[in-house]
């Protein structure tokens, strides 16, 4: 037996019990490449049917293993291989066929949402990835439990500026089609840059083309647990702090680790990935803001919180690395505005502008991510945002991604109600200054001088 | 087959050599598994009693265990283990939640790698 103190113990039922430790998402990874066909009827048969039978243990083992462990594991999801790639002919008609076949698929093995409705344009459009953007619309508004993502940018490739006009589209659309339930449909649509092909997460989670056939990942979560480390050491210097977040994003990661390799083996799934993210929810005390606030900030959106976000982000890193070899995913802190409390209050008071959020997005993951604008911004004005979002991730060679909400109906103030983990949050301003004729330009922006790195 | 020797035979064994003079051979058990027992609460007596009398009633074993009452609270950390296919784990954490509901203590049961595992690579 491995020597296990009294101290480590009770650290461990205590942060379970009290700051909310928790696996925030095991997600199953499947590849539908096996599905492929132009008749659409046999792909939704073919779809249905496999991630019914790859994945239809996936809660009770989830289950099982929080039992085991004492570790509630809040999600169980699966990801597919990007849609716009397995139907090999038809209309936006049939790519809205098939998101109800995933979803059906989804309520049948009872997870709540199936991510990869998805294409990668970051160069150019296929007729299918045209058809499957088109789709989104729709597909989004009839289904609960489909989401979609689509990546526009790469450091690689640049920005396909005609794909984020057409997602700034696609938000509009959506956002009016489920304007009765404040335009949530907006909150299951990802706009990417440098997408992961293994990310655990929601929205924006899509197995890539270099997966394995399945395999498991593992998002961890945590943000309540080093909040408390960080409240409870407010004369530490940065180095000192820094290494006490280390130590503790470490125990956070070999969580995931454990609950990985357990599911994968159970599942009969590949090990995949453990996403170091700090992933916040809107419970109070599980919060990235509120570690923000806990270092000495008054609010998040304050003077020092690109830095003290930096910090963190980093910490956890240093501190995941060391518990896993199997690192993937965004890896990131989150910051979220609606499922974030602290965030969402710093919105509401003023404090944390969009502008803001857009420069920590350079030193963290995911970027503009679930905030709330007025339900009358401008297409461009949308578009102009998911830009800068994107350029930040093209010229920095990180992911970022941009998930924003134009609420149907609501001005700026208002605070809206997405319900469950997606929490709430008020509606934000946007810059009112114009930008039609930049947007107006089309084409590509070209890639940057990082791409040039052979 | 698991010998006292087990951890040195790990790194220095030789299927060519006979086995070292001394070692016994243990006859093969039925696997078990390890779990650790955490009740916190507000003191009064009988509280471990009643924790091993219900673990004692489960065919559970008490490997080890501590306690310490700190400002009138009372901290349980006890090492059980169970013969795998006599009582499940879930079987395990049922009867012991019944006796927190009977003792106002917070019972936790978990199975002992998530201690190992979270603090040891």
């Amino acid at each position: 037996m491995v020597f296990i103190t009294n101290e480590e113990i009770l650290e461990t039922v205590r942060m379970i019990q009290d700051e909310n430790l928790d696996v925030r998402a095991v997600t199953m990874g499947i590849s539908l490449g096996d599905c492929a066909s132009r008749d659409v009827d046999r792909v939704c048969e073919r779809v249905h049917d496999k991630i019914v039978a790859r994945a239809g243990r996936l809660v009770p083992v989830a289950r099982e293993i929080q039992e085991k462990y004492g570790v509630p594991i809040v999600n169980r999801r699966v990801s597919v291989t990007p849609i716009a790639g397995v139907l090999a002919a038809g209309g936006s008609d049939a790519f809205v066929k098939l998101a109800h076949a995933l979803d059906a698929a989804a309520g049948e093995i009872g997870i709540d949402f199936v991510g990869g409705f998805s294409a990668l344009v970051q160069k150019g459009f296929t007729r299918r990835d045209v058809a499957l953007i088109d789709a989104i619309p729709q597909a989004i508004a009839e289904t609960r439990r489909v989401c979609s993502s689509v990546n526009v940018a790469s450091t690689r490739a640049g920005i396909n500026m005609d794909a984020v006009v057409k997602m700034a589209e696609v938000l509009l659309d959506v956002a009016g089609r489920t304007a009765a339930h404040d335009s949530i449909g907006a909150a299951k649509i990802v706009t990417f840059c440098n997408v992961p092909e293994d990310n655990p997460f929601m929205a924006g989670a899509l197995h890539g083309s270099g997966e394995p056939e399945v395999s498991i990942n593992v998002g961890i979560s945590g943000p309540g647990v080093i909040r408390n480390v960080v409240a409870g050491h407010p004369d530490l210097s940065f180095t000192d702090l820094a290494d006490l977040i280390k130590r503790t994003a470490f125990k956070i990661t070999r969580v995931g680790e454990l609950v990985a390799r357990e599911a994968a083996e159970m599942l009969g799934a590949q090990m995949g990935i453990i996403d170091l993210s700090l992933a916040p929810s809107p419970a109070i005390g599980d919060s990235v803001a509120e570690i923000l606030e806990s270092m000495g900030l008054a609010r998040t959106g304050a003077p020092g919180t690109t830095a003290a976000l930096a910090m963190l982000n980093d910490a956890v890193k240093k501190g995941g690395i060391m518990a896993t070899s199997s690192t993937g995913g965004l890896s990131g802190a989150f910051i979220p505005v609606s499922e974030d409390v602290g965030m969402a209050r710093a919105a509401a008071e003023g404090v944390l502008s969009i502008e803001k959020l857009e420069a920590m997005t350079a030193v963290c993951s995911l970027g503009l991510d679930m905030i709330v604008v007025p339900g009358d911004t401008s297409r461009d004005a949308l578009a102009g945002t998911i830009a800068d979002v994107m350029a930040i991730g093209m010229i920095n060679a990180k992911t970022t991604g941009a998930r924003l909400i134009p609420a149907a109906g609501k001005v700026v103030g208002d605070w809206v109600e997405l319900g469950g983990l997606f929490g709430a949050a008020p509606v934000m301003p946007l810059s009112a200054a114009g930008n039609e004729a930049f947007m107006a330009r089309g084409g590509r922006i070209p890639a940057p001088l990082q791409s040039l790195t052979n | 087959m698991r010998s006292g020797i087990e951890d040195y035979r790990s790194v220095y064994y030789r299927p060519d050599l006979p086995l070292l003079t001394g070692e016994v051979a243990v006859p093969d058990k039925p696997p078990r598994t390890s779990v650790i027992v955490t009740a916190l609460g507000p003191d009064k007596h009988g509280l471990l009693a009643a924790v091993a009398t219900t673990v004692a009633a489960c065919d559970a074993n008490v490997d080890d265990v501590s306690q310490t009452v700190t400002g009138g609270m009372f901290t349980m950390i006890m090492f059980v283990s169970f013969a795998e296919g006599e009582l499940t784990l879930a079987g395990l954490q049922e009867a012991l939640a019944r006796t927190g509901v009977e003792t106002g203590l917070q019972i936790t049961v978990q199975h002992e790698d998530i201690f190992r595992f979270m603090h040891r690579v």
